[in-house]
């Protein structure tokens, strides 16, 4: 029997990253794609440069795949959002990162899923739940992954396929790096600001989606995880 | 890497006899854990009042305790003018109140070695209104509510305390249910086979008890270390709905 092919998109780097290596450390094939590729190349498992928010690219990606067991869709790109029309551009760019780049990725691999056994994980954020006033855009857009991922969910459960939105909070990547420096924040400040008392490491995002992709998890389907230090339990 | 290993950790396990009790202590065992089950007939968790000291002499024997699943519950069907108070309160008894005495029992334990994971079995009624389950789903709502409060309170101390939201799960209690519910409302739910229910859930089928376990096993252990105070359905997509 041939192993399982998870398709593992922002695998570059970050979150996208530590789940396509615990993938590949627990037997799966993995490809990774992400915009660029990361140097030195993984050696655990494949890389291929695409930009996934253009959806000729993403089809084409998911087409060239010999199989398709599982879909995780980790692509995404900070974006504040603007308040006042100057900012349409950055607004649509933030969209199509995240919500439209997630939209190609999913609708292409859902031909390709197995019954029963397929699986689709989108990583949402805390943000696909909740508001927060300097973050418009990306709000906007992860919700919109949330509501897509349990549209999704329902549409795909006569199948036995299973889709979930993962919701981390602060997780230390070069993309929250990046946002303390635009907030003028510290690490340990966004850290305080987390019941837990500290951000998440990526493997613990990564860890959720493993368990998501297990058999064990057949019955959870169009679910919004947070995996979040208790962040959503008090907003 | 974050590991469901839970080799020389110590749990607690209410309604360990029950369906979805039997298929937790068995997920537990298998990742490695000691289970202590408390069920009736030798456990009564209704009664409250021998509940606090009972609880103290079980970790003064056996040991501090590094997970507790609070798993116990029971059924009553009925609106609000079906439902007397003292029928509520039986519910509240074992279903709230009995957890929130475990929970006063172990956490001491967990504070002074800062570590502990509390697992609160509610239902999919934490979540959303059924009809005729007035006093079930307001006490199933408190457990899920009681557990992001705790884990607000001890996310410094290294305890998490999450929830898990199971929707229909093929056990007794359920067949008790459908069956129930057929007979006390028959102008509202059709007696018959079980086969509307299942069409019911978006994914066509009840849950496996060890479905609801693995879960719990998961939420227990290091795998889990960023999650806390969450509700986490295991319901066929029922509450995406």
């Amino acid at each position: 029997m041939s192993r399982r092919l998870a398709l593992v998109t922002g695998g570059s780097r970050g979150i996208g990253r530590a789940i396509a290596a615990r993938l590949a450390g627990e037997g799966w094939d993995v490809v990774a794609v992400a915009r660029h590729a990361p140097d030195p190349l993984p050696e655990d498992f494949a890389f291929r440069a695409c930009d996934v928010s253009e959806p000729e690219a993403a089809r084409a990606v998911i087409a060239g795949l010999p199989r398709l067991d599982a879909l995780i869709a980790a692509a995404g790109i900070a974006g504040a959002g603007p308040l006042d029309p100057s900012g349409d551009e950055l607004w649509h760019r933030t969209i199509a990162g995240n919500l439209h780049a997630t939209y190609y990725c999913c609708s292409a691999a859902v031909p390709r899923l197995p019954d029963r056994t397929g699986r689709i994980v989108t990583i949402a954020s805390t943000l696909g739940l909740r508001g927060v006033p300097g973050q418009t855009a990306y709000c906007a857009a992860k919700h919109g992954v949330v509501g897509y991922t349990r549209a999704l969910a329902l549409a795909l459960a006569p199948r036995g396929i299973t889709v979930n939105a993962i919701c981390p909070g602060w997780t230390d990547t070069d993309m929250a790096a990046q946002r303390f420096v635009e907030l003028g924040i510290s690490r340990e400040q966004a850290a305080a600001g987390v019941p837990i008392g500290r951000i998440a490491a990526p493997e613990e995002i990564a860890a959720l989606t493993s368990f998501l992709l297990s058999p064990e998890a057949a019955s959870m389907t169009g679910l919004a995880l947070p995996v979040d230090g208790g962040g959503l339990a008090s907003p | 890497m974050p590991s469901r290993d839970l080799t020389g950790r110590r749990a607690i396990v209410t309604g360990h006899r029950g369906g979805i009790g039997a298929a937790i202590v068995r997920a537990l065992e298998e990742d490695g854990a000691e289970v202590i089950g408390l069920d009736l007939p030798e456990f009564d968790l209704a009664d409250t009042a021998a509940l606090e000291p009972r609880l103290a002499d079980l970790i003064t024997a056996r040991g501090p305790i590094d997970i507790l699943v609070n798993n116990a519950g029971i059924t009553v069907l009925g609106s609000v003018l079906d439902t007397p108070l003292d029928e509520v309160e039986r519910v509240f008894r074992v279903n709230f109140l009995a957890a929130y005495a475990l929970m006063r029992a172990v956490l001491p334990g967990m504070v002074a070695r800062k570590q502990g994971a509390i697992v609160n079995i509610a239902s999919d009624q934490a979540l959303i209104g059924k009809q005729v389950s007035a006093a079930y789903g307001a006490s199933k709502a408190a457990i899920a509510q009681l557990s992001r409060s705790a884990a607000l309170d001890w996310a410094r101390h290294g305890i998490r305390v999450n929830c898990i939201a199971p929707g229909s799960t093929q056990t007794p209690m359920l067949a008790r249910v459908i069956g129930e519910l057929a007979a006390r409302y028959p102008d509202r739910f059709a007696a018959s086979s079980d086969a509307a229910y299942r069409a019911a859930v978006p994914l066509g089928r009840f849950a496996d008890p060890a479905e609801i376990a693995a879960a719990v096993a998961f939420l227990c252990s290091d795998a889990a270390s960023f999650i806390t105070g969450v509700i986490l359905p295991v319901d066929g997509g029922g509450t995406a709905q």
